[in-house]
């Protein structure tokens, strides 16, 4: 009986490792396999048989889990223009850019990635494909390729944008209207909305800073505004001498206006609320407004599908022309050096780029699209940025100019400022040292 | 008496064998990459930068001046200090609870047991929930009495002692079982003795098991401090070191200088220096409770 057991166990493991093999070999490229265990879809494996082209392999790594499906289509589309490439999708959502920093450091690297914040520095470790002269990026909006996040010092291209989001406070025009309330031009209205829907028992602002990254994104939809709105070129003077925290006005009023946010917010509750808790008191209309990314959309309208929302830039001056909505590239590709197929990769790209493909890509990603001429309407928010674009009230600097390094020093520099236990002029002047010294240890090659 | 001597040989061979295995995976995986930390601690190892270049001890002077790492230090030390005092006298207690013959002590050790086996991750977002939505309704039905208004996870001087109390609910179970293994080992003669002399219960336990146990306690605490100083998961689970720096551990700043701020050859200086503290605060108490043991 238990010889029986033995020989049926023996046979079954026998009969799955020669499946794995069969289809291992319809596979080919042995070298691409990877076997993390992570999520992975294999997309459509073979197209007709064509007179054979080599078969090519890719793997796209990304962290984007929305964006599987996307791209799920996108490449069946693709397949059907070159039927020798399949293109793989490896998804990480869970600290992406510590898998990939593995992965670039043990040579196993996927084809094509997407690297977030951290492309001019891995460009730097000759990793990635230049991509300066490629045909593909005339299709590319101008001001978006020229931002730091793809462009290095010397004009050199390293990543491909795809799109781009923006950074803003969300308001619920039910209750404004409720209220009596319009939509604040300049700072001195805001502070009176404040006080209205204090009175009023509402809090002004939703706040989930129990996750870190959410007051950041408070601070951001200010300080864009105010410091960059007034000079774009904050960064190159911070890093030359010429400008500093400390010295920098607009700094301070940045500050100020997160202060004032946190203040008139769900204050007490701010630090045990979390980003989901935040969103879900946005839209369940507990609060009036909220300073968040146009991603918040998706949960918003997951938990409030019709509530009538708008966006708009902080008021962060007496000047309504400087209540700007601060817009940043998002997500972007970047080519491995190491890649075997760096010819098939660029076709990809030169695909991503083309404008029904970026109109499928913006409109379910909800996003910006990097590509020229792609028009939005996925939700009737895209109407309140499209008429700020249309007016100039846009600030393309924010955070990406940053030394890598420093983005964790301000995100926790920003609580112990509105719990009280740094004062502004010392959060100032610990934001100067933070700063040089990440400079100067993200520079030293 | 050669042969004798060869079948020796034989068996020793056959031992190295058996523990080659254990040993090159220990070595691959544990102790190459110990002395390549070492190394790295000594270099400004960056991100992706391929560019390493040897700058002495540099990075352990930095340390010793970095206002977050002396910060994650004494959170580390204020959590370990909690968890292990509490900790342990809450497992003794529940340990002294089920050696006595109430109804149910066998479900009740698997229940309190039973947190143990729980991801810690999963520990970590239950308590976060617990801590906030749970803790919230409880207070909306007493009316929201402005005392009870505690921001468990919020409040920078409270957080790490609700990830403390979530440690100790977590590990108790574990310690307790070792607990009761300690206190059934005493012999029933010697505390029926004792009370036959007229002892009390509070002299029983304080003159007869806690003696006898000590060399349990010794372990316990041992156990405990070294796992709390290198606290990592619950931090991150329940409040990624927020606010501020207020819960983060040198274990978490570890991995956010590491891996969010790209600083590896530092992040490896002060992985040494956790190594080192650890090292110390192990064999001094090692020493110290051993010490005790015999006096008692």
């Amino acid at each position: 009986m238990k010889r029986i057991f033995c020989l049926a166990i023996a046979l079954i493991l026998l009969i799955s490792i020669s499946m794995g093999c069969s289809n291992k070999a319809a596979v080919k490229d042995a070298e691409n396999e990877k076997s993390d265990a992570v999520s992975k879809e294999e997309t459509k494996e073979e197209k007709a048989e064509e007179p054979k082209a080599e078969k090519v392999n890719l793997l796209l790594f990304h962290g984007k889990q929305e964006a599987q499906e996307t791209f799920s289509e996108i490449i069946d589309e693709f397949n059907k223009k070159y039927p020798n490439v399949t293109i793989e999708q490896e998804i990480v959502t869970n600290d992406p850019s510590a898998i990939l920093k593995a992965r670039l450091a043990t040579g196993e690297v996927p084809d094509i990635f997407s690297a977030g914040v951290e492309v001019i520095d891995i460009s730097k470790g000759g990793y990635l494909v230049e991509l300066t002269n490629e045909p593909f990026l005339k299709n590319i909006v101008e001001d978006t390729l020229k931002s730091s996040s793809f462009t290095d010092g010397n004009g050199k291209v390293w990543a491909l944008p795809i799109d781009g989001s923006c950074i803003g406070v969300f308001y619920n025009k039910k209750i404004f209207s409720d209220n009596g309330l319009t939509v604040p031009q300049t700072l001195s209205e805001l502070k009176n909305v404040c006080e209205v829907l204090k009175s009023k028992n509402i809090p002004a602002f939703a706040l989930g800073f129990k996750d870190g990254w959410t007051i950041k994104m408070a601070a951001i939809s200010a300080f864009s505004p105010a410091v960059y709105g007034k000079n774009l070129n904050w960064d190159a003077d911070k890093n030359s001498g010429k400008a500093s925290f400390t010295n920098t006005e607009e700094w301070k009023t940045s500050f100020e206006l997160l202060s004032l946010i946190y203040s008139y917010g769900n204050t007490k509750t701010a630090f045990d609320t979390d980003y989901n808790g935040a969103c879900s008191m946005f839209a369940q209309g507990k609060a009036a407004m909220m300073a968040q990314g146009l991603w918040a959309l998706e949960p918003i309208r997951d938990i409030a599908p019709d509530i009538d929302i708008g966006i708009m830039g902080f008021p962060v001056s007496e000047d309504p022309s400087e209540a700007k909505l601060h817009q940043f590239p998002d997500f972007s590709l970047c080519i491995s050096s190491k890649s075997k197929y760096i010819d098939e990769c660029k076709k990809f790209f030169e695909f991503m780029t083309t404008k029904e493909i970026a109109e499928i890509w913006s409109n379910k990603a909800k996003l910006f699209s990097a590509v020229k001429g792609v028009s939005l309407s996925f939700d009737p928010v895209a109407e309140d940025v499209n008429r700020l674009i249309a007016e100039g009230k846009i600030c393309t600097q924010g955070d990406r100019g940053w030394p890598t390094p420093f983005h964790s020093e301000f995100e926790k520099v920003l609580p112990e400022f509105l719990l009280g236990k740094k004062d502004i002029n010392s959060v100032l002047g610990s934001l100067d040292e933070a700063w040089d010294k990440a400079r100067s240890i993200s520079q030293s090659e | 008496m050669s042969a004798y001597s060869t079948k020796i040989r034989k068996n020793d061979l056959a031992f190295i064998l058996f523990i080659l295995p254990a040993f090159v995976l220990f070595f691959l995986f544990f102790i190459v990459p110990f002395i390549r930390s070492i190394y790295y601690s000594f270099t400004d190892l960056y991100g992706y930068n391929r560019n390493v270049n040897f700058i002495g001890l540099s990075s352990f002077l930095e340390a010793f001046r970095d206002e977050n790492f002396l910060t994650s230090l004494t959170v580390t030390l204020k959590y370990a200090l909690f968890v292990v005092i509490i900790g342990n006298i809450v497992s003794l207690a529940l340990a002294l609870l089920l050696d006595t013959n109430i109804p149910g002590k066998s479900v009740l050790r698997t229940v309190f047991f039973l947190p143990n086996v729980m991801s810690l991750i999963i520990v970590g977002f239950v308590w976060t929930f617990i801590y906030g939505d749970v803790y919230r309704s409880f207070m909306e039905i007493l009316g929201n009495p402005e005392y009870l208004q505690i921001s468990w996870l919020g409040n920078t001087s409270i957080a790490i002692y609700s990830i403390g109390i979530t440690a100790i609910w977590q590990s108790a179970g574990y310690a307790m079982i070792i607990y009761i293994a300690g206190l059934q080992n005493i012999s029933t003669d010697i505390i029926e003795a004792a009370y036959i002399d007229g002892a009390s219960a509070r002299e029983v336990f304080f003159r007869i098991k806690l003696p006898l146990i000590s060399p349990v306690i010794v372990m316990n605490v041992i156990l405990a401090t070294t796992s709390c100083l290198k606290v990592f998961d619950f931090p991150l689970a329940m409040t990624s070191g927020g606010p501020g720096y207020a819960t983060t551990t040198m274990a978490l700043y570890i991995y956010t200088l590491g891996f969010n701020m790209q600083r590896t050859g530092y992040a490896t200086a002060i992985s040494v220096i956790l190594f080192l503290i650890i090292a110390v605060i192990t064999v001094f108490l090692m020493k110290f409770l051993k010490m005790r043991e015999e006096k008692l």
